[in-house]
């Protein structure tokens, strides 16, 4: 009888989860989102694909712009439909926009 | 861990891929919602990457949009591991045996394990246990417990009770053996009397025997009050069934102790709730039932429907009151503890010696860091003499 409460509670709880994700997906759009883990890690969700792919550069693209991440041996960990991992010695994280791509 | 756990489940494969875009390729997989592990770049155009096994037949679509080919390297998880074992028929034979053994064996008795064997020889209860069906090999769980605990008390006549618990493969035993009472010896064995108190002799009654002793002796455990052994003057031995008692002046010392604080619980009176009985049903009028607290005094009220004094139907309403008790430290005053401490300990020794004359007694009280000290001197007369047959 607990553990089917528990069940619901859970149930219930992932719901208002996915709820609140869906009303931020609404308010940011298709924005990409770029989160660094230090200077090792640098993860980018709701991303367009892979553009150019080397040791030294990754460029990536998103709705509004590409994002080149530079760095020294550098390696695409997982990628899926919604985000990718890159891992290695990042240097730096660029924006580019239209004109400068 | 667990990613690892679920990709070893679902297998992995290790891949390269070859082409004119890679990038569009690693693209369009990805859309296609194929997930990839540890990218690696090679050389110009040449990549490896992992996959999860089922993601194998969704990458043909964007290998075709993106020119790129693909080629399996390494393939490794259980799926592929169990269909190479699937081919081997005689490996996995010998592993549906070994598992069947296994399962065979674990179901049995290996080893007997016996806690509590005084008197009783551990072989003695072993070759009891196998005649009552416990032995190395049988299966567990045909075993008739109760029926093997009792014939094996009845075997061995020193069992009083015994536990057969079982842990894995093995049976634990614990025995518990009869205390065998004092027999009171028969007037025609000779016998000397002997003392099983210190003390100063008060009174000696000697009826049959030699006394060792005389009235004002200290005597010991063990000191003889009255020998069986009589030898004439002629020289001549004859053993007798000697008959004495001595009352001795003894004096014992005890020491007790209580803290100097208690824990004292006060009720204060809580919410009451009321409930509606119809007949042996009870139902609450109010959501919550449960106490508020978990320590609490619960007084139940009932108020049934009465037409008459002497007739009431099966209606009532139900009043509980659920007091909190919270408990608080009281310190306990000095004169107190010190009557308590006499009181119990007095109490305790009457208990002890319940044949004992208290003669007299002081009771000292003494303080140490939390607690009270009581020590209490008794004076007591108490009868001894305790026959022991003599060893010829």
């Amino acid at each position: 009888m607990k553990e089917k409460r528990k069940g619901k509670l859970l149930y219930r709880y992932s719901d208002i989860v996915d709820q609140r994700l869906h009303e931020l997906k609404s308010l940011y759009g298709n924005l990409v989102l770029v989160t660094m883990e230090g200077e090792r890690a640098v993860i980018i969700e709701q991303h367009n694909g892979i553009l150019r792919y080397s040791d030294e550069e990754i460029l990536i693209a998103a709705a509004t712009c590409q994002i080149c991440v530079q760095g020294m041996n550098m390696e695409i960990r997982s990628l899926d439909q919604s985000s990718i991992r890159i891992e290695g010695q990042i240097l730096g994280v660029n924006y580019l926009y239209r004109e400068q791509a | 861990m667990k990613k690892h756990l679920v990709s070893m489940v679902q297998g992995i494969l290790c891949v390269r891929i070859q082409g004119a875009s890679p990038e569009l390729f690693f693209t369009v997989c990805a859309q296609d919602g194929v997930v990839f592990h540890s990218i690696q770049r090679h050389a110009d155009g040449e990549y490896t990457a992992e996959i999860f096994s089922a993601d194998h037949v969704r990458m043909r679509h964007a290998a075709r949009i993106a020119g790129c080919t693909v080629h399996v390297l390494q393939k490794s998880g259980i799926p592929f591991l169990a269909a190479g074992i699937l081919r081997r028929k005689i490996l996995l034979i010998g592993a549906v045996l070994f598992a069947a053994c296994v399962f065979w064996l674990a179901g049995r008795v290996w080893y007997i394990h016996i806690e509590g064997c005084e008197s009783v020889s551990q072989k003695e209860l072993l070759e009891a246990l196998a005649e009552a069906g416990l032995k190395t090999g049988v299966r567990r769980s045909r075993l008739p417990m109760n029926s093997i605990k009792t014939d094996v008390i009845i075997r061995i006549d020193k069992l009083s009770h015994l536990t057969i618990n079982f842990r894995g493969v093995g049976a634990y035993v614990h025995v518990w053996e009869r205390k065998d009472t004092p027999i009171a010896l028969d007037e025609s064995t000779p016998c000397d009397v002997i003392s099983d108190k210190t003390g100063v002799i008060l009174r000696l009654r000697v009826r049959t025997g030699v006394s060792k002793v005389k009235i004002g002796d200290t005597i010991q455990p063990g000191d003889m009050i009255s020998e069986g052994t009589v030898v004439s003057t002629q020289g001549k031995v004859t053993l007798l069934h000697a008959l004495a008692e001595a009352d001795v002046r003894t004096w014992y010392t005890f020491r007790a102790a209580i803290p100097k604080e208690t824990l004292v619980g006060s009720a204060q009176p809580g919410v009451p709730s009321y409930s509606m009985i119809l007949g042996s049903r009870r139902f609450p009028l109010q959501r919550i039932e449960n106490a508020v607290d978990p320590w609490y005094d619960k007084h139940i009220e009932k108020e049934y429907l009465r037409p008459h004094p002497d007739f009431r139907w099966p209606i009532a309403l139900e009043k509980t009151y659920c007091s909190n008790i919270r408990e608080q430290p009281q310190p306990i005053s000095p004169d107190m503890a010190e009557a308590l401490l006499q009181q119990r300990m007095l109490s305790r020794i009457l208990l002890a010696h319940p044949d004992a004359e208290l003669v007299n007694w002081s009771f000292e009280r003494k303080e140490s860091a939390g607690a009270y000290i009581g020590v209490l001197r008794v004076e007591m007369i108490e009868t001894t003499g305790k026959e022991v047959p003599i060893v010829r």
